[in-house]
């Protein structure tokens, strides 16, 4: 008996030392092992994100007591990579996060499991936003369920604003006004930091002129990039830099990090961020938080535009032998309770309709615009193509960009836009 | 050692300790295999299969696993790669930023292996070692820092140019205002920078190298020559030149073959795969085959035409090396 | 005048050299308000360490340190090293001290796979480390980086080997040494410096790599100094100080590499080609 005890810590190091030899990544050969649960989280993770899947793990572990849930953070830029060397190689997560915009490539490339019947019998997947879920579809079949979201508005400076004697602007006249207003009041610095080289603010702009990304009319796409319409809100994004230069020319270029950089080291007046944003954006200038301000992206006419919410979905991986754990640990995590703490916690909102209406929202001066524009979203085209003209060929933003840098016409930038989103949508 | 050649085994005899052993000598062999293995089995056996894929339309992660056929396209790929406008494109780009480079660092690098031949002794040694921290510095941290040099806000080349008189900056460049301008925008800029980058690391190789160089060839020679009132121009042409001909020819070949396949420079400078303009084939390979949706046929044919691209700009080059070595 | 002019280009190019080193360090020393600053300062007015214990003293990702992605780099980068070096001698020797039939076609080959674009054989070697049942394991970055650092540091180790006067072997042979024992007690010795200096291009070869990095390990205990850089440029963000004290941290031990072995770098790829 002794001996055997003795004994214990050895054997533990060779089964350790087994399970480091055997790579301890994925699904294992054996399909009864219910000893682990891999989930895949992206980006860098945090203290706070740390913590709270303890307490997940801890409610998770009231069910399955004898279940470890072992988390890997995977760098988001990278994870594309690690996806495809985890599907190739056949070690992948049990469960995975990926950004929404996302989720249908991957259910192409057959990496998701289909969960349209479990969703059917989970209560709260009932109250989820309709928008969102529908994203997370692939041929009428629910690959991800969303897990949080957000949208994108405009920080301004309050304290600049004040003493440019202007307010929030409810058009895109408007916005123009008081952009030149505060940019001629504070010398050195300019109105809007404004991310040419991304796609997703721009949409506000198209879908607030009444534009349309892409239609699917009979099985085939067709870029509604050549109508007047989208024309209008590409000449309005263009011209912010190029005619009323309350943007410099490097916008043409920046994303929506470099955007926010500059709004939070004080060098323009207004930004397009999304309210995850917010703690970025103290981190780089602690003191902002006392100026600063949000509103949502104006119309061309005074009404608000809409935009794409995004955030990210939690997916069982097609591959895991474990699915039935797998769906019982995101039930957790997703629950509505888990959900509202962990979106507030990254200045996301929590992806059930009865959460974000109402009044929760509205006297937070940072979150209650994003909180009005969350019930006012719209969807890229919904295909697995989507992704290649969006991150791959990057086709929007290299249409804008060209127009900001003066290489192309409108006409001429919307209508190559539109023959290869087409070409690349209507490929098979 | 050239005397040694008439045929590969009396000079093997000849030369090694074996020399009375009368068979073929089979110990340069077996102190070959370990390495022939290891490239066979880790470079050569895996291009064999890139080959194989740029056969096929492989368009999906299972297919790799083998859970999928893979549809046979037979030169498919390299059809559409090649029909295609925007590998024009890329392969401009591709060649005039190698042709650039590669002068660029050797006239830069020889410049700097001459200077560092005539300067004294304690200059030449700090001069040395700051060139060396250029050459030490890994890919990825270089071109991060160079990425901040370029900053559009905080960095200092805004500054310097921001902190230039107005006047000038107006006349110069027509702005006096640098702050947010983007320095990466276009093309040409782009490349400019990443020329910089690439010099920057690639420079101290050369310079170190025709140092050594020279350091080999006896300095009586040019003495003479400067003796007789020849410029440094001639004496470099007539005298220097030719003495290192062979190290030249090496060091070019190199330079190309790194040239023509940057990656990492180019790949921290643009932020990953988004700035399509400025592709050059490396890059333009990977992208293809790992940005979503995969491409894995695509990619690998366009890594076939970028090697064999390489085996046609460097053969001469490898041919003249090699007569050197049968001389 | 000629000497003021020669020493004036020298500080020059020790400059454009040394600058952007220089400007790495300086800015990972300074507070994050003067980094942003449109004036930036070209010594740390405020020197601060903040950087650095951010980066040493957190969780870079949650249970993993920078020590750890440090020491799983250095382990990597080591094995290579010495792998590729005493693979490399053994081939060097052959070719710098033999005539053989296959000689030339083994200098050719070790250059035409330098033409070889790296990142496309991510797939292939993907699937080999697979089957070898290597995947997520350090082992597998090292066997890849092995081979990819082979072929150059045999092509310049020859010359080192080359270098090497024959006599001396020659006299050992008349005193009856084997051939094992030449290859110890009199080549080697005379080598060993060129060794050191070629197994610096392994060293950064290992040291620098990414991209197979990323793809072969799964585990993020086992994640590699550049993996861990990733990390630092999000979705959301790039703190130019931390990454700056990384690079830094990153960046000194291939630097200290260096200045050791400096002397030696390149005079056997000289010898080599001079000499054949």
């Amino acid at each position: 008996m002794n001996r055997w005890k003795r004994l214990a810590p050895v054997t533990a190091v060779v089964a350790s030392a087994a399970m480091v030899l055997t790579g301890c990544g994925g699904s294992g050969e054996d399909a009864a092992d219910d000893s682990k649960l891999t989930v895949w989280m992206m980006g860098e993770g945090g203290d706070a994100q740390n913590a709270f899947l303890d307490s997940v793990e801890t409610e998770f572990r009231q069910k399955h007591p004898d279940t470890d849930v072992v988390v890997q953070y995977i760098p988001w830029l990278e994870a594309p990579k690690k996806f495809q060397a985890a599907l190739a190689g056949g070690e992948g997560p049990d469960i995975t996060e990926l950004g929404n915009t996302e989720t249908q490539g991957w259910a192409a490339q057959e990496a998701l499991a289909d969960v349209s019947g479990r969703m059917g019998g989970w209560a709260d997947g009932k109250d989820l936003l309709p928008d969102l879920v529908r994203n997370a579809q692939l041929d009428g079949k629910q690959y991800g369920v969303p897990w949080y979201a957000g949208v994108r508005a405009i920080y301004y400076r309050t304290d600049w604003f004040a003493e440019a004697g202007v307010q929030p602007p409810k058009t895109w006249d408007d916005l123009v006004t008081v952009a030149k207003a505060v940019q001629e009041k504070k010398k050195g610095t300019y109105g809007i930091a404004l991310p040419g080289n991304s796609e997703l603010p721009f949409y506000s702009f198209l879908w607030g002129a009444g534009g349309e990304i892409a239609s699917n009319q009979g099985g085939a796409w067709k870029s509604g990039y050549t109508t007047p319409e989208a024309q209008r809100a590409v000449k309005f994004w263009t011209d912010l830099v190029t005619v009323h230069k309350v943007a410099p020319p490097a916008a043409a270029g920046w994303n929506e990090i470099d955007a926010r950089t500059q709004f939070a080291t004080g060098k323009a007046a207004m930004a397009f961020a999304g309210s995850w944003q917010q703690a970025a954006i103290k981190k780089d200038n602690p003191d902002i938080e006392k100026v600063w301000g949000t509103f949502p992206i104006p119309g061309p006419d005074g009404k608000a535009a809409p935009a794409f919410a995004g955030g990210s979905d939690v997916a069982i991986w097609k591959d895991s032998e474990r699915q039935d754990l797998a769906w019982d640990y995101l039930t957790v995590l997703l629950n509505k309770k888990n959900a509202q703490s962990f979106a507030s916690s990254l200045g996301f909102f929590p992806v059930y309709q009865d959460l974000v209406a109402g009044d929760t929202y509205a006297n937070d001066k940072v979150m209650a615009a994003f909180a009005t524009t969350m019930q006012n979203t719209k969807l890229t085209p919904l295909t697995p193509k989507w992704v290649e003209v969006s991150r791959t060929k990057t086709v929007t933003q290299a249409m804008n960009s060209s127009v900001m840098k003066g290489q192309k016409t409108v006409e001429k930038a919307t209508a190559d836009a539109a023959a290869e989103m087409e070409g690349i949508l209507n490929s098979k | 050692m050239s005397v040694l050649t008439k045929t590969s085994q009396t000079a093997a005899a000849r030369e090694t300790p074996a020399r009375r052993r009368r068979r073929v000598d089979r110990l340069p062999y077996l102190l070959l295999l370990p390495a022939l293995v290891i490239i066979g089995v880790l470079l050569l056996w895996p291009l064999g299969q890139v080959v194989t894929m740029s056969f096929y339309r492989l368009n999906s992660v299972r297919q790799l696993r083998g859970d999928r056929e893979w549809p046979w396209v037979g030169l498919g790929n390299y059809i559409e790669i090649l029909t295609d406008p925007f590998f024009l494109t890329v392969l401009r780009n591709t060649v005039l930023f190698a042709a650039a480079n590669v002068f660029l660092t050797m006239v830069l690098g020889t410049l700097v292996g001459l200077l560092l031949n005539r300067l004294g002794r304690k200059m030449a040694t700090f001069v040395a070692s700051c060139v060396m921290l250029a050459w030490a510095t890994p890919a990825l941290t270089g071109t991060i820092v160079w990425k901040w040099i370029f900053d559009d806000t905080s960095g200092l080349v805004t500054w310097l140019f921001n902190a230039l008189p107005d006047g000038l900056s107006n006349g110069l460049f027509g702005r006096s205002d640098w702050t947010g301008y983007g320095w990466f925008n276009s093309p040409l800029l782009f490349f400019a920078i990443l020329t910089l980058v690439v010099v920057w690391h690639s420079f101290p190789f050369i310079a170190v190298s025709v140092l050594a160089g020279l350091k080999s060839v006896p300095s009586e020679l040019h003495e003479a020559a400067r003796v007789d009132g020849a410029s440094p121009w001639r004496v470099f042409w007539k005298i220097t030149f030719p003495l290192l001909r062979p190290v030249f020819g090496i060091l070019i070949v190199l330079s190309t073959i790194w040239d023509f396949k940057v990656f990492t420079q180019q790949f921290v400078l643009a932020g990953g795969t988004q700035d399509r303009p400025t592709f050059m084939l490396s890059i333009y390979s990977y992208a293809e085959a790992f940005s979503p949706p995969p491409k894995y046929g695509l990619g690998a044919a366009i890594a076939v035409i970028l090697t064999l691209i390489l085996l046609v700009v460097t053969g001469f080059y490898v041919r003249m090396v090699l007569r050197q070595e049968d001389e | 005048m000629k000497k003021v002019a020669l020493n004036g280009a020298g500080l020059l190019v020790a400059l454009f050299a040394a600058f952007p080193v220089y400007w790495m360090i300086s800015t990972s020393l300074k507070p994050s308000s003067e980094i942003f600053s449109s004036t930036p300062q070209p010594v740390p007015a405020h020197p601060t360490l903040a950087h650095y214990r951010e980066i040493l003293t957190g969780n870079l990702i949650p249970g993993v340190s920078f020590l750890d992605f440090f020491l799983n780099s250095a382990l990597v980068a080591v094995a290579t090293v010495v792998l590729s070096g005493l693979v490399a001698l053994l081939a060097a020797t052959a070719v710098a001290r033999f005539r053989f039939k296959l000689r030339t076609s083994f200098l050719i080959m070790l250059l035409v796979v330098q033409m070889i674009p790296l990142e496309a054989l991510v797939i292939p070697l993907f699937l080999m480390i697979q089957r070898l049942g290597l995947y997520n394991t350090l082992p597998s970055l090292i066997l890849t980086y092995l081979g990819f650092s082979l072929p150059f540091a045999v092509w310049m180790l020859r010359g080192f080997v080359a270098a090497v006067p024959k006599e001396l072997e020659e006299a050992a042979a008349i005193d009856g040494a084997s051939r094992a024992q030449i290859f110890r007690k009199v080549l080697f010795p005379l080598v060993a410096p060129g060794l050191v200096a070629t197994s610096i291009f392994s060293f950064i070869t290992a040291w620098n790599e990414l991209i197979f990095a990323l793809t072969f390990i799964n585990d993020q205990s086992r994640y590699t100094l550049p993996v861990a850089m990733t990390f630092f440029f999000g979705r959301d963000d790039t703190n130019w100080g931390p990454v700056m004290a990384a690079s830094t941290l990153f960046t000194l031990p291939v630097i200290i590499f260096f200045l050791l072995v400096q002397r030696r770098m390149v005079s056997g790829l000289v010898a080599g080609a001079v000499k054949g």
